[in-house]
């Protein structure tokens, strides 16, 4: 079963190119992040996907329905956490979620929704006294309410804090484990890392690659760091570490070797160290997900 | 199944949580009171028909304005705050928060028209000046046909505008247009062009004087005065006269059907501009 499916899908303001000839398809019941930098089509893509922006080519599906001609039967089953929303009146935040439950036509603990994201103790203040965060937190709140199929967080933890943030996270987590499909927006490498099943990277418009973040690691070409540390560096050794295959760079720093190398090759570089003379300690990295990302948007975060 | 109801409810509530209703409610009764006071001290064989004519000539001006002030807003508001993008994101249509925003401001206005009316009549009758069933029941009508008219032209505008500010000068033309009576002026002002900037001579063609009828008021007076003919005066201060000739399109039955037109044209034609419009 197909959550997501964008076909050719194209969006044009004017001169300007938001979205090109993107194609994706997301599984039911994956947690997907849409990686990009601002201005990239990220948010143009959620919002063709609820039919507040029409495409100018190509077509948008969501669990099989056209997201244009079937609108409303998408948002059904669908919750949303829009990017640049407002408050609804001077609606309270009790309120908001009581409304959330009504428009879906479903029933549901409206305190546990409150208490789940964290804004109980100021459940019957007016969500226009709100903090960003908070603000943030209820309409994380309204998406989760009534149980929807997909979830679309277009950026979900702009503005929160770091245990607002990991609360974001751990919702994400349960509502996938509660059979929801996730589908999210950031700019924020670690948190769809953290939760991601897949992630697309968007750049200028194009989707330049999907995938998990360990193959985008290996097809990026992006390798693992391994930093040696001796008395002093034994003669020969670094011509002797970089005959090693998978060794792509080998570097010596006062009395440290450094090594840039696939995960692979570790092993078997770690062993020629220890051959050659008395190692004091190794340090290992993996690719950060910032260098995989400059290197497909060529920098442009 | 239809989320229209709910938008109607959260419109109404909207106007209580913003104390919209309590001022404007205020207001209206206030305003009723004092005209039911003032005119419930005159001769005790007074028409009938005059208290709830002077309630309806006041409710008119009253109607116009809130319709209008109520209601511009509505939708290009929530536009610009983001609201309605919170709305979009449940499964709500955009009609259904077009024509559930209509119907809202409509309940909305319309409700605090009748209170006013409803005050000044019984103020009036306490006061000892008779005061006739029939006539009030029209002017009810009549102010709820001004409301439903202006509710949907300004909600109309509302749901077509880009931004605020271009609701804005739309709503102010609105009130020029139609209170200030510029209307009447627009074709004489073709006229005025079309004739080489000199002031035209002669009586005014057909066509000028049938401009005339077409402005809302008119049309609503025109209806009005086939049904109620006594309380139809207190339409003159907004609207051309009637010719003695009573040309076909001073009817009521023609005045009835540009109303019609006015209620449904405007706030139709501003959902289909929303309905194409990327947010």
């Amino acid at each position: 079963m197909t959550a997501i499916k964008l076909d050719d899908l194209t969006k044009t303001y004017g001169d300007v190119t938001a979205l090109q000839n993107v194609d994706l398809t997301v599984a039911d019941g994956e947690v997907f992040g849409f990686l990009g930098p601002n201005g990239a089509g990220k948010s143009t893509t959620i919002d063709i996907l609820l039919d507040q922006v029409r495409p100018t080519a190509g077509s948008a599906e969501v669990f099989g329905l056209d997201a244009q001609a079937d609108s409303v039967a998408v948002r059904e089953r669908t919750g949303v956490l829009p990017d640049g929303y407002g408050t609804l009146g001077v609606m309270t935040g009790r309120e908001h979620v009581e409304f959330a439950f009504e428009a879906k036509n479903a029933d549901g603990d409206v305190d546990a929704v409150l208490e789940r994201v964290g804004i109980a103790h100021a459940a019957d203040r007016k969500a226009t006294a709100y903090s960003k965060g908070m603000a943030q937190r209820l309409m994380l709140g309204m998406a989760v309410a009534g149980e929807p199929d997909l979830l679309l967080l277009d950026e979900p933890t702009t503005g929160l804090d770091p245990n607002g943030a990991r609360r974001m996270r751990e919702i994400v987590e349960a509502e996938r484990d509660r059979g929801a499909t996730v589908f999210f927006s950031s700019h924020i490498l670690e948190q769809v890392e953290a939760v991601c099943d897949r992630v697309g990277i968007l750049n200028q418009g194009r989707l330049v690659a999907v995938d998990s973040i360990d193959d985008l690691r290996e097809t990026a070409g992006s390798t693992g760091q391994l930093r040696v540390s001796f008395e002093s560096v034994p003669d020969g050794l670094a011509d002797a570490v970089a005959s090693v295959e998978g060794v792509a760079s080998v570097t010596a720093e006062g009395t440290d070797l450094v090594v840039g190398c696939e995960d692979g090759a570790k092993a078997a570089v770690i062993n020629r160290c220890f051959e050659a003379g008395t190692v004091r300690d190794v340090e290992t990295t993996e690719a950060s997900l910032e260098d995989i990302f400059v290197s497909y948007t060529g920098g442009a975060r | 199944m239809s989320r229209l109801p709910l938008v109607v409810k959260k419109d109404v509530l909207d106007s209580f949580r913003d104390r919209q209703a309590y001022f404007v409610g205020a207001l209206f009764v206030l305003v009723g009171g004092l005209l039911g006071y003032l005119f419930g001290g005159g001769p005790p064989d007074a028409s009938p028909s005059a208290v709830p004519r002077f309630s309806l000539a006041l409710l008119i001006f009253l109607g116009v304005i809130s319709a209008i002030a109520l209601s511009y807003n509505q939708i290009v508001g929530k536009r610009a705050s983001g609201e309605l993008r919170v709305l979009l994101g449940l499964p709500f249509s955009r009609f259904e928060l077009v024509y559930g925003t209509l119907i809202g401001r409509f309940v909305l206005v319309g409700a605090v028209s009748l209170l006013s009316l409803g005050t000044t009549v019984v103020v009036a009758a306490a006061r000892g000046t008779p005061v006739g069933a029939v006539p009030t029941l029209a002017a009810a009508a009549a102010v709820l046909t001004v409301v439903a008219v202006f509710v949907s032209v300004s909600v109309g505008l509302s749901a077509a505008s880009k931004d605020t500010s271009r609701a804005s000068v739309g709503a102010f033309g609105l009130f020029i247009l139609i209170l200030f009576r510029l209307w009447d002026l627009l074709p004489f002002a073709a006229r005025f062009f079309t004739n080489g900037f000199e002031f035209p001579s002669g009586p005014p063609p057909t066509w000028e004087v049938a401009w005339g009828h077409l402005s809302p008021i008119a049309a609503i007076r025109n209806a009005v005065h086939g049904v109620a003919p006594d309380i139809a005066s207190a339409f003159a201060p907004y609207a051309a006269q009637i010719p003695e000739s009573e040309p076909v399109f001073t009817g009521p039955l023609f005045g009835a059907v540009v109303v019609l037109v006015w209620v449904v044209l405007p706030v139709t034609a501003g959902y289909y501009r929303l309905a194409g419009a990327d947010l």
